[in-house]
C-alpha cells in the first residue's frame, strides 16, 4: 500500500513538473536578438558600426586587384624605317582578374608615329594576330615618311568590362639607316699571293625587314682592288646561313699588294635610301 | 630600372634645389650686408610696418609659417601663394585690422591683395608718449615655374612654388610728445619659395623686405622731414610636416591630424630667432594650436566648415609687449577658379575642379557587394579608385564597379592631372541583407486586408518586424549571426542552446578553445559546436545539465534565456 502511495506521488509530481515545463514558452530568435542587441556591449558595437565618424581609416580601403594586367608590349620589328610601307606589329599580352572574356578593349596611341591616337588591337586571329582568344592582342601599322627619326613611345591601354584600366608602353625606334654592327676577316691576316681565300663577315641590322637591305659592299680600293666586293646573306659564297643578318664575301689578296695594314670600308644601303658605313682594316703580309 | 629612374629624378630635384638655395644664399648675404638702419624713428619704438604678421592661424603656430600655404602666405612666404585661395579678415581692435585675399588664377597661380592697418596709441617714450598709425597695401603673386614650357613636366617644379609680395606703406604717421609730427611712405618686397618635397612635408624659404639692399627710394621709409629710415630684412627658412593624418601622412589616423612647423629667422643685425608651432586637428574641423616665438608662447583655436572658418590666437603684440587676442574670419569660395586657355602644354585646370561629376555620395549604406561609380572628368585627367586606374571614355566619362567588403568601406577617388593629384574620400557601409519570413507574410496580409483598421494593425506589426530585422541585419553584418545565402530567417522560431552559444561567442568575441576530448555526453569533440559550447561554459555564461549533458539541440526557454543574458552582461 505504501509502495502504491509512493508511486502515485511520484506520478503526480512528474505530471506537475511536466506541466510546468510545457507552460514555459521557448525563447524565440526574435527575442534572443532583442536581448542581445540590448546589451551595452552590443549597443556599443552596433553604434560603432553605424557611425560615420569613426572607423573609416585607410585599412577600410578595398585594395583587391581590379585592373587588367599587361604582361608585355612589343613592337615588331623594334626598329622601323619611316617609309609608310614597312609593317610594324604592336603586340600586347594581357590578362584580367575576371578572365580574358572580361577584357573590353585594348587600344594603342600611335600619335607619336603619326597615326591615330586610339587604335584597336585585336585578338581574333586576323590582321596580324596569330591566334584568336589567347590574350595576345595585335595591331599592324607603319611609320609615315614625315616622321622624324628617334625613339617613339607607344602607350597601350587595356580596359575591362568593369571599368578598370591598365596602361603600358613600348618603344619603337624610327630609323632610316641600316647599322653595321661588326665586321671581321677570317683569317684576320691575309697573305698577298692571289691564292689564299679571305672571308669577310659583316653583321648588319636594318630598320624594318632585313630583306629590305639592298646592298652590302666592301671597298678594297686601298689595296688596289677597284671593284667593290659584294657581301651576301643568301647562304652562299662563304655565307653560312641565309637571312640571319650576317653578310659574307670571299676574296683573295692579289700578289701585287704590298705588305701592310689597309683600311677597308664596308657600306650598306637599304630600299629606304638609308646608308651605313663601317671601317675596319686588314693586315696583309707576303 | 624604376629605382634607377627615381634616383635620377631625385638627383635632378636635389640639383635644382641646391642651385636655388645657393643663389638665394648669395643674394641674401649681399642684401644683409648693405642694410643699415641709419635713421630709426619707428624701429626705436619697436614698430616695423613692413614686417607685419597678419592672420590668427600663423600666430597660433608661433609664426612658424614659412613652409605653409595659406591665405596669409603673402606676408609669411609668398611662395605659398601658388596653392593659396580664400579671403581672411582679421581684427585685434578697431585700429588694427587686416583683409587678405588669395585669388586663384588657375594654372597653379594665385593673386593676392592685402590691406593692413596698425594703430599704436600712448606708447611710452622719454618725456611723453607716441602714437603711430599706418596703412599697408600689399599685392602678391605666387605661381609655379611650370608655365615655362620646358619645365612644365619636371616633377621638381611641379612641387615648387615661388612668389613675390610688393608692399606699399601708404601712410605712416608718427606723433611724439615734444617733437614735430611726421609722416612717411615706402615700398618693400618679399620673395619666397615653397617646396612641397613630399606628400606630407614642405620646406619654405622667404626673404622678407628684400628691397632694403637698394639703398634708394625703394626699401626704406621716406619721412616728410627729408630723412629716410631703413627697413630690416629677414631671411626665413622653415619646414612643416603633416605628421598625423588620414591618408598620405606617416602616421595614419582617420580623425586626428597633427601638423608641426619650425622656422629659423636670420637677421644681419640681431640674433637668429627660432620659431616652433604645432596644430592638432580633429575631423578636419576643430583645431588647437600652440607655438613659441620671440616674445613667448602663443595659443590658437580654429574651426573650419565647408567653405568658411574662424581662427583665434593669443599672442604677445611686439610693439606694445602685451598679450593680445586676434580673431580671423575666413572664407574659401569654391567657385574661385579661373581657367586660362593657353597654347602652352601646361596645366590649364585646377585640381579642385577636375572631377565634374560623380555618382557616389559620402555616407552611403548599401546591401550590395559592389557599387557602381560613374562620373565625368575634364580632358586629360586620370581617375584612380582605391589605387586602381579607371578607364575614361572618349567623352571623358567613367564607370567602374568597385567591390565592397562587409561593414565599413572607404572609397578613395583620386584625380591625377599633370603630376598633381587630389583625393576625395567616400564612406560606404555595406550591410548584410536578410530576408525575414514574417515580414513577407505580413506584407501579403496587408495586401489582403479588407478594412483600414485591419491594415493599420498589420502595419504596426510590420514596423515591429522591420525593427527586429534591422537589428538582425546589424548582428549579421557584425558576424555575430551567420545566415546562409538565400536563407529565410524565421523570427518566431525557437533558438537552440547550441545556436545561442555561437551567437554569444561571436558577440563577446570569445576566443574559441581547442577541444581535445569529448565535452559532454551529447557534445563529442568532433561536434562543430564543441568549441562554442566549451567557450560559453568556461566564460560562465551557459551551464551544462547535472546529468552530464549540454543539450545543444534543445530549445531555450524564456526564463533560461533571461538568465543567460544576465550572465552575458556581466
Amino acid at each position: 500500500m505504501k509502495k502504491l502511495i509512493l508511486l502515485l506521488l511520484i506520478i503526480i509530481s512528474a505530471a506537475a513538473f511536466a506541466e510546468e515545463i510545457s507552460s514555459e514558452q521557448a525563447l524565440t530568435k526574435e527575442e534572443a536578438i532583442k536581448l542581445l542587441s540590448a546589451t551595452d556591449f552590443m549597443k556599443n558595437k552596433i553604434g560603432q558600426l553605424l557611425s560615420w565618424t569613426i572607423g573609416y581609416d585607410i585599412s577600410k580601403v578595398n585594395k583587391v586587384k581590379l585592373t587588367p594586367t599587361i604582361n608585355y608590349i612589343k613592337a615588331l620589328p623594334r626598329k622601323a624605317p619611316p617609309d609608310g610601307r614597312t609593317v610594324v606589329d604592336i603586340v600586347a599580352s594581357v590578362e584580367d582578374p575576371g578572365g580574358l572574356g572580361n577584357i573590353s578593349g585594348v587600344r594603342a596611341d600611335l600619335s607619336s608615329i603619326g597615326r591615330l591616337a586610339n587604335v584597336v588591337l585585336v585578338d581574333n586571329g586576323l590582321f596580324g594576330d596569330e591566334k584568336a582568344g589567347d590574350g595576345i592582342y595585335t595591331l599592324q601599322t607603319s611609320v609615315p615618311s614625315r616622321i622624324e627619326k628617334g625613339s617613339k613611345e607607344i602607350p597601350v591601354a587595356v580596359a575591362n568590362k568593369k571599368g578598370w584600366l591598365a596602361i603600358g608602353k613600348t618603344n619603337l625606334d624610327v630609323a632610316k639607316n641600316p647599322v653595321i654592327i661588326e665586321a671581321k676577316f677570317y683569317p684576320d691576316e691575309a697573305v698577298a699571293n692571289g691564292q689564299n681565300i679571305v672571308t669577310l663577315i659583316a653583321i648588319v641590322s636594318n630598320p624594318g625587314r632585313l630583306e629590305d637591305l639592298e646592298l652590302v659592299t666592301a671597298d678594297l680600293s686601298k689595296m688596289g682592288i677597284n671593284d667593290p666586293v659584294i657581301l651576301n646573306d643568301l647562304g652562299i659564297d662563304g655565307d653560312s646561313r641565309a637571312g640571319d643578318g650576317v653578310f659574307s664575301a670571299q676574296f683573295v689578296v692579289p700578289g701585287f699588294v704590298a705588305a701592310g695594314e689597309y683600311p677597308i670600308i664596308i657600306m650598306a644601303a637599304n630600299i629606304s635610301s638609308g646608308r651605313a658605313q663601317y671601317q675596319t682594316s686588314l693586315r696583309v703580309y707576303r | 630600372m624604376g629605382q634607377q629612374r627615381r634616383d635620377i629624378v631625385d638627383g635632378g630635384r636635389m640639383s635644382y634645389l641646391k642651385i636655388i638655395i645657393l643663389v638665394l644664399f648669395v643674394v641674401c648675404n649681399l642684401l644683409f650686408g648693405i642694410y643699415s638702419p641709419a635713421n630709426a624713428e619707428l624701429a626705436e619704438l619697436g614698430i616695423y610696418p613692413f614686417s607685419v604678421e597678419p592672420g590668427s592661424r600663423p600666430l597660433g603656430l608661433g609664426g612658424a609659417f614659412a613652409a605653409i600655404d595659406d591665405v596669409s602666405s603673402s606676408f609669411y612666404n609668398p611662395g605659398g601663394m601658388a596653392w593659396a585661395k580664400g579671403i581672411g579678415f582679421t581684427v585685434r581692435n578697431a585700429g588694427n585690422l587686416s583683409v587678405l585675399q588669395a585669388y586663384p588664377l588657375g594654372n597653379n597661380a594665385s593673386l593676392g591683395l592685402g590691406v593692413i592697418t596698425r594703430k599704436y596709441s600712448n606708447m611710452p617714450i622719454t618725456g611723453g608718449t607716441a602714437n603711430s598709425d599706418s596703412t599697408l597695401i600689399a599685392l602678391s603673386y605666387g605661381s609655379k615655374l611650370t608655365y615655362i614650357p620646358f619645365l612644365y613636366d619636371q616633377p621638381f617644379f611641379k612641387r615648387l612654388g615661388f612668389g613675390i609680395t610688393i608692399k606699399g606703406l601708404m601712410s605712416q604717421t608718427l606723433q611724439r610728445t615734444g617733437q614735430a609730427d611726421i609722416s612717411g611712405t615706402g615700398i618693400e618686397a618679399d620673395f619666397g619659395l615653397l617646396w612641397k618635397g613630399g606628400d606630407y612635408w614642405n620646406v619654405g624659404l622667404c626673404l622678407q623686405n628684400g628691397l632694403s639692399a637698394s639703398g634708394g627710394e625703394l626699401g626704406s621709409i621716406k619721412w616728410n622731414n627729408g630723412s629716410k629710415e631703413g627697413i630690416p630684412a629677414r631671411l626665413k627658412l622653415g619646414a612643416a610636416i603633416d605628421l598625423i593624418g588620414d591618408y598620405s601622412q606617416p602616421i595614419r589616423n582617420d580623425e586626428h591630424g597633427v601638423l608641426l612647423a619650425a622656422e629659423l629667422d636670420f637677421y644681419r643685425s640681431s640674433a637668429t630667432n627660432f620659431r616652433l608651432g604645432g596644430e592638432w586637428s580633429y575631423l578636419d574641423q576643430y583645431y588647437v594650436r600652440a607655438g613659441v616665438m620671440e616674445l613667448g608662447v602663443n595659443l590658437g583655436f580654429g574651426l573650419r566648415q565647408e567653405d568658411w572658418g574662424v581662427d583665434l590666437a593669443s599672442y604677445v603684440e611686439p610693439a606694445i609687449n602685451e598679450r593680445s587676442l586676434r580673431l580671423s574670419v575666413l572664407y574659401f569660395p569654391k567657385e574661385w577658379i579661373v581657367v586660362k586657355n593657353l597654347d602652352l602644354p601646361r596645366p590649364t585646370i585646377s585640381l579642385e575642379d577636375v572631377l565634374q561629376s560623380i555618382s557616389l555620395q559620402d555616407n552611403v549604406s548599401t546591401y550590395d557587394d559592389r557599387i557602381n561609380i560613374a562620373g565625368k572628368v575634364k580632358p586629360g585627367v586620370a581617375i584612380y579608385i582605391n589605387g586602381s586606374n579607371v578607364a575614361v571614355n572618349d567623352d571623358f566619362t567613367f564607370n567602374a564597379v568597385v567591390p565592397l567588403r562587409m561593414q565599413k568601406n572607404l572609397v578613395l577617388v583620386e584625380a591625377r592631372y599633370e603630376g598633381e593629384s587630389k583625393v576625395w574620400k567616400y564612406k560606404v557601409l555595406r550591410k548584410a541583407k536578410v530576408t525575414v519570413k514574417e515580414e513577407e507574410q505580413i506584407k501579403a496580409e496587408i495586401k489582403k486586408a479588407q478594412t483600414p483598421e485591419e491594415k493599420e494593425a498589420l502595419r504596426k506589426k510590420e514596423e515591429n518586424i522591420i525593427e527586429a530585422r534591422q537589428q538582425l541585419e546589424s548582428l549579421v553584418t557584425l558576424g555575430v549571426i551567420e545566415i546562409k545565402p538565400d536563407e529565410q530567417f524565421v523570427m518566431q522560431a525557437g533558438i537552440t542552446r547550441g545556436e545561442l552559444a555561437t551567437w554569444i561567442v561571436r558577440a563577446r568575441e570569445l576566443k574559441l578553445p581547442l577541444v581535445n576530448e569529448d565535452l559532454y555526453k551529447d557534445v563529442p569533440r568532433n561536434n562543430p559546436l564543441a568549441p562554442y559550447v566549451k567557450a560559453v561554459v568556461e566564460a560562465g555564461i551557459m551551464q551544462p545539465y547535472p546529468d552530464g549533458t549540454f543539450r545543444p539541440n534543445a530549445f531555450i526557454s524564456k526564463q533560461e534565456g533571461e538568465f543567460i543574458f544576465k550572465k552575458f552582461k556581466k
